[in-house]
């Protein structure tokens, strides 16, 4: 277990490119890496494990790895695509690299066999990967990866390739497996829902740098900028100007309609606000609430959003809202419904 | 409604039949225009047993010979892209595009007793390679090396590169990976190459013929110092002394051996899947 430091980092890979990546991921943290395809995820992860040439300097515990080849790294590294040895069975997988540990073979089959144990593979021991299950096979790979007791664990999008109920159980799986070994680890997603399940903290990767890194629910709901904002699902990001900010609740005039927001605020005449969709309650009359924001609109469209419903009203300014499906039968909602939007002053964030 | 919808494949394959009936033909008027007496009695001659058999030890060599000097280059060609690497991928196919007496003549130029290397080991070993055993392998393995580095590249390709990764994590160097990950699943690639370069390397003519045409080697059946032909010079100098009758019922006897040798070696690569 140690802790990863990553000081200007930057590595040019064909169309790729990581800039000036700084990041301290903490001695144990349960680090997340999040972004969209492309964004350098991938090469990050593989350039801490020593496959790129970079400049600046990587170091893992005190130790400055920048220039160590892969080998000597002690990392455990889950690859994306299934990186199981096809020629070997599963149980001569976990036991590879052992062979390069200065341990006895008796100390090599404990741990082993503790592995498989942790790993719920007994059964498996003499099977190929290629007669595996999608959810195994990630198994494998992370009893392989952990089994030389690494003092780092790098896992790339370990889930994006399983099916919707295999890579809820393998979720909870990875990190019970995980959390018995105390190992500083790197998890790569697109995913956010991982992302806010899985992370300790969570790194925001866009176009070869690190914009952001904070914990969950800092990168939910006070992302930086609007491109972060829009990529954690901050459906609603609108423009206006602030009127008044007193006693730590700040009002922003967006097209003639007043929004109470509680954030910090740096004195700017203009702000962009933003808003979860999930966190605005839909009424069908003004009724009183908590919340300080009411705010009258028409439904101008509705739209399916996985099991729940996307809701899209005008109220001077757009707003998007999502709701349950039942919610929607029970206001009666179609398009050119009036309705009321109500949402929490905390809930806006200033970007 | 179902032959309207195979009617392209009917047609391709009547005129893939046509190719296929044009390879057959040959080979097989070949084979049945000897009796079995004739093929026995031409079995019989010492000189025809020693080509055949000379023809088949020589180009065994040479695959070994071509997956030694040719399994590297594949894999480097397989895993890093530099600087003049298409150039490298043209020098490795040019002989197919060579004609196969002038890479013979290129060979001896350099090889021949008096020239460059030949002069080199001639001078320091006593070693020639013109008209020896060493010689044929030198040409049979200009001609066929293109196979063997291509099919071995092509193994190496199938290997997923994040594998090689995995288990360079996993503390092994890059020639243990090659060693244990790269080398054992790239097999079937490195065998098709050996067993393309070994059936090139039986049926070359031209290049043998300038480099060796009677070759002085030693027969480990026998355990003595021979001098013979390899099989197609012998059935090119047959044909040009006594005619179609008695080179025809030779090449009936390689073509026997090389069309069974190809079998069993096809069978047992298969097997291995």
């Amino acid at each position: 277990m140690s802790q990863i430091t990553l000081n200007e980092v930057s590595c040019t890979l064909g169309k790729f490119e990581l800039i000036n990546i700084n990041a301290i991921i903490n001695s144990g943290e349960f680090f997340v890496l999040l972004g969209p395809t492309g964004a350098g995820k991938t090469i990050l992860l593989e350039a801490i494990a020593g496959f790129h040439t970079i400049t600046g300097s990587i170091m893992i515990g005190d130790k400055d790895v920048t220039d160590l080849v892969p080998e000597k790294r002690n990392i455990g590294f889950g690859f994306q695509d299934y990186t199981l040895f096809p020629h070997l069975t599963v149980e001569e997988n976990i036991r590879f690299g052992l062979k390069y540990r200065n341990i006895s073979s008796e100390q090599a089959d404990q741990r082993v066999r503790e592995l498989i144990s942790i790993s719920k593979l007994e059964g498996f021991e003499q099977r190929k990967p290629d007669t595996l299950s999608g959810g195994e096979r990630q198994r494998v790979t992370l009893a392989r990866a952990l089994v030389i007791q690494p003092e780092v664990l790098l896992l790339d999008e370990p889930l994006s390739a399983l099916d919707e109920q295999t890579k809820e159980v393998l979720r909870d799986e990875i990190h019970r497996i995980i959390s018995t070994f105390d190992v500083t680890t790197i998890y790569v997603t697109h995913d956010q829902t991982e992302a806010a399940m899985l992370g300790d903290r969570v790194g925001i990767m866009m176009n070869g740098r690190m914009i952001q890194v904070g914990t969950p629910s800092e990168i939910f709901y006070q992302p930086v900028n609007e491109e972060v904002a829009a990529f954690v699902g901050m459906e609603n990001i609108l423009e206006g100007t602030v009127t008044s900010s007193e006693e730590g609740i700040t009002a922003v005039n967006i097209n003639g309609s007043t929004l109470y927001v509680i954030d910090t605020y740096n004195m700017q005449k203009t702000v962009r606000v933003c808003l979860r969709p999930e966190d605005i309650i839909l009424s069908q009359t003004p009724v009183q609430t908590s919340a300080r924001n009411l705010i009258e609109g028409t439904v101008t469209r509705l739209s399916p959003y996985g099991t729940l419903i996307r809701v899209q009203i005008d109220c001077g300014y757009p707003l998007t809202v999502i709701i349950s499906r039942r919610s929607m039968e029970d206001l009666h909602l179609e398009v050119g419904s009036v309705v009321y939007a109500s949402f929490k002053a905390s809930a806006v964030h200033i970007l | 409604m179902r032959i309207r919808t195979e009617k392209t494949f009917i047609i391709f394959s009547i005129i893939g039949f046509i190719l296929l009936v044009f390879i057959i033909l040959p080979l097989a008027k070949i084979i049945f225009s000897h009796d079995l007496p004739t093929l026995a009695d031409t079995l019989a001659m010492p000189d025809v047993r020693d080509a055949i058999w000379l023809s088949i030890y020589a180009s065994l060599l040479t695959a070994v010979v071509a997956c030694i000097l040719g399994t590297p280059l594949a894999y480097v060609l397989a895993r890093k892209n530099f600087k003049g690497k298409s150039l490298v991928e043209a020098i490795v196919d040019l002989p197919l595009a060579v004609p196969h007496t002038v890479a013979g003549i290129g060979l001896l130029m350099v090889f021949g007793r008096q020239q460059m290397i030949g002069e080199l080991f001639y001078d320091n070993f006593d070693f020639r390679f013109f008209g020896t055993l060493s010689g044929v392998i030198l040409a049979m393995l200009f001609v066929s090396s293109p196979f063997m580095v291509n099919s071995a590249r092509e193994g190496f390709e199938s290997v997923n590169q994040r594998m090689e990764y995995a288990a360079r994590t996993l503390g092994a160097s890059q020639f243990e990976v090659f060693r244990r990950i790269s080398l054992p699943l790239a097999r079937r690639g490195i065998i098709t190459g050996m067993i393309l370069t070994w059936a090139r390397s039986i049926s070359e003519f031209g290049a043998v013929y300038i480099l060796a045409y009677f070759v002085s080697y030693w027969d480990i059946l026998s355990m003595e110092p021979n001098i013979a032909m390899t099989a197609p010079v012998l059935i090119a100098d047959q044909f040009l002394q006594y005619g179609l009758e008695r080179s025809s019922a030779i090449a009936a006897l390689l073509l026997l051996v090389c069309l069974s040798l190809f079998a069993i070696l096809r069978y047992l690569s298969g097997r291995q899947k």
